[in-house]
This record gives C-alpha cells, structure tokens and sequence, in this order.
C-alpha cells in the first residue's frame, strides 16, 4: 500500500466587515473510501465532517489546512479526487475537484489542501 | 500410490469432459464472448480514454483490418475521474446511477477456419439493481474512515512541517498530541494512545531539521498504513464483494458472421437475473434467457429458470431447476428426397444440485448431480452426476513490506 502526497495551496479572499461563519466542507469523490481533518492554522477543527470556522473578517491572513487520506477500493478505477467547498453565507467557492490516480489497488493517496484567507483587495 | 494416482487422473478427466454442461442461472461475464462460445487470448481492459483511443487503433492492423481472436471489455463511465461521486451515492446508487456504473461493453472478434469466416460478437451487461453492502462492511467502512482520518493528522503534520510551521521533533509531537486530545475528536480512548505511542517511539529516530521532520510524519503514515490501514482496507473489499438485497441484471449479445462480401446475424441472446440475498449467504435467483442461434440450423431457446444458493465459510449447496421451450429448423429430405426444413418443437427442463466443500485454501472437492435438457440434436441419457476435485496451483503470497529505514 504505497502512500502518495498531494500538495495543493490556494486562496479566499474575505471581506474585512463580513461577519458571516466560514464553513469548510469535504466531498471524496469517485466512489472511495477517505477520511480527513480540517485545520485553521496548527489547531484541530474537526475530522470526517464539516469545519465551523470563525467569523470570515477574523480569518484574515490565517490558513485553513485540509487533509484528506483516501485508499482505492474499487475494481471499476483507480481514481482519487477531492473537493473542498467553502461556504460564506449564501455563497459557496469551490476548490477542486483535484484527482490522482493511485499507481495500484488498495495504494493511498494523500492531500494536503493549504487555502489562504487574504483580505479583498479595493 | 500408482493406482491411486491413476484414480485421480480418471476422475480429472471425466470431471474435464463432464464440464460441458449447459450453463447455469448466471449471466456471463463478458456476453460477447459466450455468444460466440469463445474465450480470446488477450483481451483489452482499458481504464481510461486515452488507452481505449489506443486499443481501438490496436485492433486494426496494417491493412486497415480488424485482428481476429481479441477481445475487449469497457466500462464506459469509469474511462474519466468521478469526482461528484461520494462512496454513499456508489454504494447505495438509484436506478439510473447504477446503470452507469455497472455498464460494460464488449466485444471479440473470431476466425473459425472451420468454416472460413470471420465471426464478431458484441455484448453489454448492467444492473438495474445492486442490492446494497452488509452490515459488517458498514461497520468495518466506519473502522478505515477513522483511521485514514489519522493519517491524514499525519498528512496535515507533514504538510506543516514542509511549511516551516513545525521547526522541531518537540513541535510535531505538540501538535499531533493536541490534535488527538481535542475534545471533537473521532478516536477512541485505545486509539488515542496508540497514536501517542506511536508519535513518542519514533520521534527518537529523528532529528530537528525540517527534512528529518517530514521524514518523521511519513514514517508515522507509513507505520500506521502497515500495521492497522492495509488489514481494515482488504477485510472492507473483501466485504464489499458480499453486498445483500435486491438485484437485477441484465445483459445481451449478438453475434455476426462474415465471409467475403455477406455478413449476417448468427446468434443473439439476452439474459434477465433477478436474485434476493437476505444475508452474505443465502440468496434466492431467478433468471430469464432467450437464445436464438441461426446457421445450418435455427434454433430458439427460452429458459426460465430458479435457484437457492447457500454459501458458508468452507461450505457451498446450490440447487437450481430450468424450464426450456424450444424449436428448431433443421434441413432434412423428405420421401421424395427433396430438401426441406424440419420443424421441432418441444419442452424439457433441467434439474441440478451442486455442492462444494473447500478441504484448505486453493483445494476443494465438487459434487453435481442432476438431469440435464433433451436435444433435439442428440438422442442421450440426459442424467449427468460429477465428482472432482478443483486446485488452484497459483497461491497469494503475503507480500512482506519492510519497514523505512529510519531517517538521522
């Protein structure tokens, strides 16, 4: 069972007077079996579910941090994906999907998902 | 030893000759192969869009013609990444969602010299119904989420460490013990010592260096992978093989033949499976099939056929019974000796009790007993029993992983 890494690192950028909660959310796609934790910089904020993170203005130059294991299961593929969905309020941004196709069956492929929060430029 | 040996070889080889039963209740595999009585000597798999476009171009040669005795098989929905399919939507899929992930296509190509024509039989197969897994893979499933979310706390470390956030050993044992301590978190109280323990005994192998660090967030993945991820991940597989409920397949074929400039349909079938498993191992079949064959002679099949199977760990028991409407044209002479088209009609049925007893792993012994169809080609005994034995000469092997060698 060989493990490869992903890296991926990205950007949200918020709004310094929104008040709105940050949720981070998960889809392992293709059918397989994954698990994951989400963290706001070095601190645990959940595993196998959604993350409720601070207000998005607090969030300011901070990173959320998503890592995701996913073993291939399947006969029909060898495909991994994962998608990370960040919701603001009424507004969904979505990273991803990002997909690696495991070398063998049963090999584990493992993301590492950095998303920086920036403040919106005027 | 001599006459026992002999023994064993008489009954391999009555067993062999025996094998040529009819079918049983399950659809076939690959239906553009069994349309054609026919098993190719390399058949193509490709997993992606960029190989079918590759195997299709291989399936020509240099004249533009296509190659005889291949095979292909393709799943068309698995040629491309499925990211929006979430393992609860594939493993509980609805009707049309389990149509597309179960599709397969073939096709094979044959050169009878025999006859001197060049045979083609394409085939699909999918389920309307796929049933849905068991209890034990749900809760086994349960089991590889929460350790694959620990590797991916290793995961996160690694990545942080790549970062510049963690500078020393010291650092990644902090965060990796306050990630397993937090209040919210998805280990047991067993787990959470395992993963300290597991962080405190090789951190000593690593250094204070951001290269050693990494090193050490892998060997942690590593070392979690072999130990306890590798044996969940192959018992939830081998669980997701056994899925319960209500299934319904189907599949169907056609077979052409061609010679010189004519080309005409030879057979063509399709093959209706119902079946009920109320646990791993029981399991109610029905099974509908019509079969038309069209070459010196024509013939038609319709089969409908039920089944109960029991399977336990070293123990197999099958009982199935098919009911058969035939008619065929078959080319005679009459009294005058001129040729004409004979019509036979009838009915028969066929009753079979198979059972299978596996004596250790790869050797097990078989036993059927039963009534086979009538032919309105031959005239023969009909009664059909077998005994034989079925051993495997390749065996897995464990594979032995050695573990990393450890990082200064």
């Amino acid at each position: 069972m060989a493990i490869t890494y992903v890296e991926i690192e990205d950007r949200y950028f918020v709004n310094p007077s929104d008040k709105n909660a940050i949720i981070v959310s998960v889809i392992i796609g293709n059918g397989q079996t994954g698990g994951y934790m989400i963290f706001l910089e070095k601190q645990f904020k959940s595993a196998n579910k959604p993350a409720n993170l601070k207000t998005a203005a607090a969030l300011a130059g901070k990173r959320c941090l998503i890592s995701a294991t996913i073993v291939d299961m399947l006969d029909e593929t060898n495909w991994t994906s994962i998608i990370v969905k960040v919701q603001n309020g009424q507004d969904t941004k979505q990273y991803g999907p990002y997909s690696k196709e495991a070398a063998m069956h049963l090999d584990t492929v493992s993301y590492a998902i950095s998303i920086h929060f920036e403040n919106e430029q005027v | 030893m001599k006459k026992f040996l002999i023994a064993v070889c008489l009954v391999c080889i009555y067993a062999f000759v025996n094998a040529q039963q009819e079918p049983s209740l399950n659809i076939p595999s690959t239906p553009a192969f069994s349309i054609l009585n026919f098993e190719p000597a390399s058949i193509l798999k490709p997993g992606n869009l960029k190989d079918l476009g590759g195997d299709i171009l291989n399936s020509f040669d240099a004249n533009g013609k296509l190659i005889m005795n291949a095979g292909m098989e393709v799943s068309p929905y698995w040629l491309s990444s499925r990211p929006y399919l979430t393992t609860e939507a594939y493993n509980y899929p609805k009707i049309g969602q389990s149509i597309l992930q179960t599709l397969s296509v073939s096709a094979a190509t044959i050169k009878d010299s025999a006859e001197g024509k060049n045979k083609f039989g394409l085939g699909i197969r999918f389920k309307l119904f796929n049933g849905k897994p068991n209890d034990e893979y749900i809760q086994k499933q349960s089991e590889l989420k929460i350790l694959l979310a620990a590797q991916s706390l290793f995961t996160a470390g690694r990545s942080l460490a790549n970062s510049g956030a963690l500078t020393s050993i010291a650092d990644a044992k902090a965060f990796l013990f306050d990630a397993i301590d937090a209040p919210d978190q998805v280990f047991s109280n067993d787990q959470r010592n395992m993963l300290k323990q597991m962080a405190i005994d090789l951190s000593v192998k690593f250094a204070d260096t951001q290269q050693s660090i990494v090193a050490y967030f892998e060997a942690l993945n590593n070392q979690l992978s072999v130990q306890q991820v590798q044996g969940v991940a192959e018992k939830v597989y081998t669980l997701s093989k056994k899925r319960i409920g209500f299934f319904f397949e189907v599949a169907g074929a056609t077979g052409f033949s061609s010679k010189e400039n004519e080309s005409s349909l030879e057979r063509a079938g399709i093959w209706l499976t119902t079946s009920e498993y109320y646990n791993s191992a029981d399991a109610w079949h029905i099974s509908a099939r019509y079969q038309f064959s069209s070459r010196d002679t024509s013939l038609n099949n319709f089969d409908i056929g039920f089944a109960y199977s029991k399977e336990l760990k070293k123990f197999s028991i099958s009982a199935e019974g098919m009911l058969r409407w035939y008619s065929a044209q078959i080319p005679d002479f009459n009294n005058n000796n001129l040729p004409i088209l004979r019509l036979e009609k009838d009915f028969t049925y066929r009753l079979a009790l198979q059972s299978a007893y596996l004596i250790t792993e790869g050797l097990s012994i078989n036993i059927s007993l039963g009534k086979n169809f009538s032919s309105p080609f031959v005239n023969a005994d009909s009664f059909f029993s077998i005994f034989g034995f079925s051993y495997s000469l390749f065996k897995k092997v464990p594979v032995l992983v050695k573990e990393p060698a450890s990082q200064p």
